[in-house]
C-alpha cells in the first residue's frame, strides 16, 4: 500500500512538473538542453549570418532571442568576458528590431524578422509556435554542432558546450 | 516498503527511508533550479528501477528481504545522474560514453519518454514488494 502510495505521488508530481512547461519551451523536452553535441544527427553547415560570421577557426555561438531578451541578454554578456573570449557571439533578434552595433564591440547582431536565420539553423519550434529562444553552437570548421532551445538562456551551460567543441 | 521486525531495526528503517526522501527532495530542488525536473525524473525512473529489480533478485537469491529499499533506489538515482553532476561541478559536458550510467543520454530518447519510464518503475516497485510477500510467505509457512 506504502508502495503504491509513492509510487502515485511520484506519478503525480512529474505530471504536474509536465504540466508546468513554458511557451518557450521545446515540445520534446528530451531535446531541450541535452547537454552533447551531435544530438540532432549529421552536422550540417552553418549559414553565413555576416562577413566573418560563423568564425572559421573558432566555436561560433548563434543566440536567437525575441525583442525582450535582446538587451537583458547584451549585458549579460557584456559581463561575461570568459564566453566572449572563448566563441565569436552573434544575436540574433526575432521580428523587426534595431541594432546597436556599439552595444558590444564584436558582438554580431541580426534582426530575422521573418525566421529566416532560425530556419537556417533548423531551430526547434517552442510550444507557442513563435520564433525560437535559445542558441546554436558552430564548431571551428563551420558545421553545426549543437542546437536548443533556452529560454533562461543559461550561459554556464553555453561555456561548457562550447568547451566541449 | 520496509518490514523491519525489531524496534530498533523499525527505527533504523524509517530513519533511512526519510534521509533518503529528503536526499531526493535536495535534488529535485536542485535539478528544478537549472529548469530541469524533466531529466530528474528519467533518472529516478530509471535508476530507481534498476536498484529496485537489483533488490528483488537479492531477496529471492537470500530468502530474505534486502534492507532499506528507499536508500537503494536514490543509490540508483545518484549512479544515473553522475553525469549531471560532472557537467555542473566539474563543467563536463556529456559524452557518448557516458550511457554507462544506466544510459543516462539515450534513456531520455525513448518512446513515451518519461511516461514509459515511470511504467517500467511502477513494474520494479511491483516486482519487489512480490518478491518480499513471496520470502515473507515462505518464512511464515516455515520450512517443508
Amino acid at each position: 500500500m506504502l508502495a503504491a502510495g509513492a509510487v502515485s505521488l511520484v506519478g503525480a508530481l512529474n505530471v504536474l512538473a509536465a504540466s508546468s512547461a513554458g511557451p518557450l519551451d521545446d515540445h520534446d523536452p528530451a531535446h531541450q538542453r541535452p547537454g552533447f553535441l551531435d544530438a540532432v544527427g549529421p552536422r550540417t553547415p552553418a549559414p553565413r549570418i555576416a562577413d566573418g560570421f560563423p568564425a572559421r577557426g573558432k566555436v561560433s555561438v548563434v543566440f536567437f532571442v525575441r525583442a525582450e531578451q535582446h538587451d537583458p541578454l547584451l549585458e549579460r554578456l557584456r559581463l561575461d568576458q570568459e564566453l566572449r573570449a572563448a566563441a565569436a557571439l552573434a544575436v540574433v533578434t526575432a521580428g523587426p528590431c534595431g541594432v546597436d552595433t556599439a552595444a558590444l564591440p564584436g558582438l554580431v547582431q541580426r534582426c530575422d524578422p521573418a525566421a529566416r536565420v532560425a530556419r537556417g539553423y533548423a531551430m526547434p519550434v517552442p510550444r507557442d509556435e513563435g520564433p525560437p529562444v535559445g542558441y546554436a553552437l558552430v564548431g571551428p570548421d563551420g558545421d553545426i554542432r549543437y542546437r536548443t532551445l533556452d529560454p533562461a538562456l543559461h550561459l554556464d551551460d553555453v561555456a561548457v558546450m562550447v568547451g566541449a567543441v | 516498503m520496509g518490514t523491519a521486525t525489531g524496534s530498533p531495526a523499525r527505527e533504523r528503517a524509517v530513519v533511512a527511508t526519510a534521509a533518503a526522501l529528503g536526499v531526493e527532495v535536495l535534488l529535485y530542488e536542485r535539478y528544478g533550479a537549472h529548469e530541469a525536473s524533466f531529466h530528474w525524473f528519467t533518472h529516478l525512473y530509471v535508476g530507481g528501477a534498476a536498484a529496485l529489480l537489483v533488490l528483488s533478485g537479492l531477496t529471492l537469491l537470500r530468502r530474505r528481504q534486502a534492507p532499506y529499499p528507499a536508500v537503494w533506489v536514490v543509490l540508483g538515482h545518484v549512479v544515473a545522474m553522475v553525469p549531471d553532476l560532472l557537467f555542473t561541478l566539474r563543467d563536463m559536458a556529456h559524452r557518448p560514453w557516458m550511457d554507462v550510467f544506466l544510459g543516462h543520454l539515450s534513456t531520455h530518447f525513448v518512446p513515451g519518454r518519461n511516461a514509459t519510464w515511470f511504467t517500467v518503475f511502477a513494474l520494479a516497485v511491483g516486482a519487489y514488494v512480490i518478491s518480499v510477500e513471496r520470502v515473507g510467505g515462505e518464512a511464515q509457512r516455515g520450512p517443508a
